[in-house]
């Protein structure tokens, strides 16, 4: 390598250096993405709640059951009435 | 117990308790590496936001993977720069955001506000180069950015950059004869 060749080399070099400062992100985004993280950490996953379901399943259940039973009584009332 | 050994143990001890899931443990780290992670996106990617959005993701991804870590001999902060370095590929892969970096954003234009003649020459020198290291390929310009702003070893960037020790030192010899040649070149336009 010629001399001024490794005198251009190390003056990129030198160049660089200067060139690639770490560079400080806006003010508050440290802090800002630091509380995200730590929320997030704290993220509380909600069950469905069960019994709510249960108890809406089983009074749906309960009201069908009550209709059928009306029904079939007014079935036999005027069945009987008529004979 | 020297001054350098007690500190790496602390530090040891820090990283430890971030694997085992203790948080406070993980701020430590972030507080740490959250400069030089931002600084790197920053380099590649050319514009706050996107620097600031790739850096949140990269620090969400290592709280949700710290238990997983496994300890070796390249520093913590290699493991970081490996997501950053995902994220970033990702980032130019799946966009065109192939932006050009406005010049004026960068930090070394702080120094012109120091004004002897040298001085400015020199920044005229900086930016230039700036533009020349801009056409570089993306793992040429990674390897500058790793080697110039962190001063990682050719060790620590192969670690990085899933290459030998051997690859980075050639990879760097080729990228400065690439880009003595672009200056050559682009001072003769």
């Amino acid at each position: 390598m010629k001399i001024n060749e490794i005198n251009e080399t190390e003056n990129i070099e030198n160049n660089l250096g200067s060139l690639f400062n770490p560079i400080a992100p806006q003010e508050g985004f440290i802090q800002e993405l630091q509380d995200r993280l730590r929320k997030k950490a704290q993220v509380v996953i909600e069950r469905p709640d069960y019994l709510l379901i249960v108890l809406l399943v089983l009074s749906g259940l309960a009201f069908g059951i009550f209709i059928y039973w009306m029904i079939k009584m007014f079935i036999r009332l005027f069945g009987s009435s008529n004979n | 117990m020297n001054a350098p050994d007690k500190s790496k143990n602390n530090h040891d001890d820090v990283l430890d308790r971030a694997i085992g899931g203790d948080e406070e443990a993980f701020s430590i780290l972030y507080q740490e590496n959250i400069k030089k992670i931002y600084s790197y996106i920053y380099y590649r990617t050319g514009n706050v936001k996107d620097a600031e959005d790739l850096t949140a993701r990269v620090f969400q991804r290592a709280l949700k993977h710290i238990t997983r870590y496994k300890r070796t001999k390249v520093p913590f902060s290699a493991w970081l720069y490996r997501i950053a370095h995902n994220l970033v590929a990702n980032w130019h892969r799946d966009s065109k955001h192939k932006r050009e970096l406005p010049l004026e954003d960068h930090a070394y234009i702080q120094s012109k506000s120091v004004v002897p003649e040298k001085q400015i020459e020199k920044n005229q020198q900086i930016e230039h180069l700036m533009r020349v290291v801009r056409k570089l390929s993306q793992d040429r310009q990674q390897l500058l950015i790793l080697k110039y702003m962190d001063d990682l070893t050719n060790r620590e960037i192969g670690a990085i950059m899933k290459k030998s020790e051997g690859a980075i030192k050639s990879l760097y010899h080729r990228t400065l004869k690439e880009l003595r040649k672009k200056i050559d070149e682009s001072q003769f336009l």
